[in-house]
């Protein structure tokens, strides 16, 4: 029985509410890649993760309980699905998600850290008040939530005299970039990926050889058409002189990988993830995503396939070594 | 019909669940996007006149009430009898009332006639309709099936079906099994060719019209468009509103476009009927009715489409041209095909079109599906913003799924 639309909007609704993020994951869950590092809170420029990369854990186990409710029968779905998802994000739970799997969302968040270090780019971070960028609002229509948002957003970067912003994944960079000037005055503020910026700055980063066997490169929808990020990846991965395999579907004609569909139907989301990752997989066992929805679904849909999905920041921080 | 968005989901679980049907998909949906890089490397200029095409669309668009004006006087000064159509139901008392009863009505394939019901209509006040295009034929005698693209209407349904169909329904008892499709079409052309003959009436739809002139271009391979607009007495055709463009000559680039990006180029005929056939062979007077119609008869259809005019974002939707170039490329059409579809529009340009003739109730649950990658707008000849244009139904819909209070 497919899911109820109203229900999935309503709680990622409420979880926004509550929590500031669409599944209702609690701050330290947010923040705590950072501890250690002596990053500044705030600043002119600040890296600005909007809890993405820190997600990715559970919005894996949030799409798979979706999807065996979707595979049940109906009735009473928002109750239901409602506890689960309390269950899934207090305390208790949070403990199920093997401290390995969020070890290495964070660890990739150090790792773009690393390299912007590396890079001599100086940067701060909000910490606790980071807000969430509210792509996923955009991305399901709740216009009205997602506007008022943005504004939230925006006000808090001014709060902090925030002037630029380096965003590390393609669904902020989409929406900052895009469609918050048609919701909220950005001032001056300037939004840059951090594929961008290592880029500008690449003759700073001391990458070398890596030895490694092939990996098969899948550009994310809205980095390569949208944002037309599309060949400074390929200038950095190429330092590292890594043996990477275009797919037929890459570049401006990559394929999806079944984001954001996975929040109204996990089903019919893993359809495409299969699709994509079985295609993927037919040039290389390892696959270099760069998106931490990318990952999460083409993680669901390859779960029988003998396939490993790197973040691009997790190979690249081995050349920095 | 789907009327919410679990019906939508419903339709494509179960569309994957036949893997005949997914395997038809991706051998069409992969052979005909080779085909189409292969066309536009081929002829380079296709590219610039896509461009100009573009333009001259958005022109059109911008000035429609006068060039609906300008095209209505020009079918009547070539001979010809002009009529708007507010919505379907218009649409169809106008022809029906050309055609009739008790008819034999040929058509070629035409979206909006499909769109506005004509076929059931026409049946329903006792006339015998063969549709002449095969895959609309074969459509015809489906149970439970629309067309999946504006141009290949069948392409998800498998060889054994359609032998089903037309020895079950069609009465082609000794069609064999196991028989290669140029039997079936053999079989076909030999029922149709006598229809053809008998018809009265022709119906065809239009790939652009021509204001200045009052022509109808269509586009096509088979011919059937050809003979069905020459060989009766009476051609009707009917015609989208947003089909006019100013010039015979950009509706001829029009044509070229539609083809290209279809993948089918050259096409095979391009028809230009601009009137009732005629002639002025003796003593230079010129008498109505020679080989061809004598009554030539365009319905311009609206049904919704001026409702739109004032918004710019649907506007930019209105200039679409049917090649079906979005939905080869897009992600939920590749995995969900037909399912992800109402009437006869399926993919990112149906949601669009839905959500013009139909309204938000029957085009917001499909918005759903589009995940946003954006694949559309890319290849879209006419470069026009699809992601936007379903991302803005998508959020009508939602908002009023969630009720005003979480607005």
């Amino acid at each position: 029985m497919p899911l109820e639309l109203k229900d999935v909007v309503s709680l990622i609704a409420r979880n926004m509410e509550s929590k500031g993020n669409p599944l209702g994951v609690d701050v330290d869950t947010c923040v705590s890649w950072a501890s250690g590092l002596d990053l500044d809170k705030g600043g002119e420029t600040i890296l600005y993760t909007s809890c993405m990369y820190q997600m990715v854990p559970y919005i894996v186990r949030f799409t798979e309980l979706l999807e065996r409710f979707e595979g049940g029968a109906g009735g009473g779905l928002l109750l239901k699905i409602g506890k689960a998802v309390s269950s899934v994000v207090d305390a208790d739970h949070i403990a199920r998600v093997p401290k390995s799997e969020r070890d290495r969302f964070n660890g990739v968040l150090r790792g773009i850290a690393k390299l912007l270090k590396l890079a001599k780019v100086d940067f701060g971070y909000l910490y606790e008040d980071e807000p969430y960028s509210g792509s996923l609002l955009y991305e399901l229509g709740l216009e009205g939530l997602f506007s008022r948002h943005a504004r939230r957003v925006v006000d808090t970067f001014r709060r902090f005299g925030v002037r630029r912003v380096i965003v590390v994944d393609p669904h902020t960079y989409y929406v900052l970039g895009k469609v918050y000037p048609r919701y909220v005055d950005m001032g001056d503020l300037e939004v840059i990926h951090y594929i961008d910026m290592l880029y500008r700055y690449i003759d700073r980063i001391p990458l070398k050889e890596i030895k490694e066997e092939k990996y098969t490169i899948h550009d994310p929808c809205l980095l390569a058409r949208f944002m037309k990020i599309i060949d400074p990846q390929r200038e950095l991965l190429d330092r590292l002189n890594i043996d990477l395999v275009e797919p037929q579907r890459s570049r401006i004609k990559t394929r999806c990988c079944g984001g954001p569909l996975e929040s109204v139907s996990p089903k019919l989301s893993k359809t495409l993830g299969r699709v994509r990752v079985s295609e993927l997989a037919g040039y290389s066992r390892k696959i270099i995503a760069m998106c931490p929805i990318c990952i999460s679904n083409l993680v669901r849909g390859g779960r029988d396939l003998d396939i490993e999905v790197y973040d691009l920041s997790e190979i690249l921080v081995r050349g920095a070594g | 019909m789907p009327t919410t968005y679990r019906d939508v989901v419903s339709r494509a679980l179960r569309f994957r669940e036949d893997p005949k049907a997914v395997e038809l998909l991706n051998k069409v949906v992969s052979s005909v996007s080779s085909r189409v890089y292969r066309v536009l490397e081929s002829y380079p200029y296709l590219e610039y006149l896509a461009k100009e095409v573009s333009e001259v669309k958005r022109y059109s668009i911008a000035n429609l009430d006068r060039l609906l004006k300008q095209a209505m006087e020009s079918v009547e000064r070539v001979g010809g009898r002009a009529y708007l159509a507010k919505d379907s139901e218009e649409a169809r008392r106008i022809v029906g009332e050309i055609v009739g009863e008790g008819q034999i009505v040929i058509k070629s394939k035409s979206m909006i006639t499909e769109e506005i019901g004509l076929r059931e209509y026409l049946e329903e006040r006792g006339n015998e309709v063969w549709e002449t295009d095969l895959g609309m034929l074969i459509l015809q005698y489906l149970e439970g099936e629309r067309p999946t693209h504006p141009v290949i209407p069948v392409l998800h349904v498998s060889k054994e079906r359609i032998i089903r169909a037309f020895k079950t329904r069609l009465g082609l008892k000794d069609l064999d099994e196991g028989a290669p499709p140029e039997k079936i079409v053999e079989l076909a052309r030999q029922i149709l060719r006598e229809k053809f003959i008998k018809a009265t009436i022709g119906i065809t739809g239009a790939n652009a019209f021509a204001a200045d002139s009052g022509a109808v271009v269509i586009v096509e391979n088979e011919s059937n468009a050809r003979l069905t607009s020459a060989l009766p007495p009476k051609h009707i055709a009917v015609t989208s509103i947003d089909k006019i463009v100013p010039t015979l000559g950009d509706a001829v680039k029009v044509a070229f476009v539609q083809a290209a990006y279809t993948g089918l180029y050259p096409p095979t005929y391009i028809n230009i009927i601009a009137g009732p056939s005629s002639t002025a062979d003796i003593e230079y007077e010129r008498v109505v009715g020679a080989h061809g119609p004598r009554e030539y008869h365009v319905v311009f259809v609206d049904n919704g489409r001026s409702g739109v005019l004032d918004d710019p974002l649907m506007m930019d939707m209105m200039r679409c041209i049917r090649c079906g170039r979005c939905l080869i490329e897009c992600p939920a059409y590749q995995s969900f095909g037909p399912s992800w579809g109402s009437g006869p529009y399926s993919g990112p340009m149906g949601v669009g079109w839905i959500y013009i003739t139909r309204g938000i109730d029957e085009a917001g649950p499909l918005s759903m599906m589009c995940m946003h990658a954006g694949n559309c707008v890319e290849v879209c000849p006419l470069s026009i913003d699809l992601p936007n244009i379903i991302q803005r139904i998508k959020s009508m819909y939602v908002s009023r799924i969630i009720g005003s209070e979480e607005r």
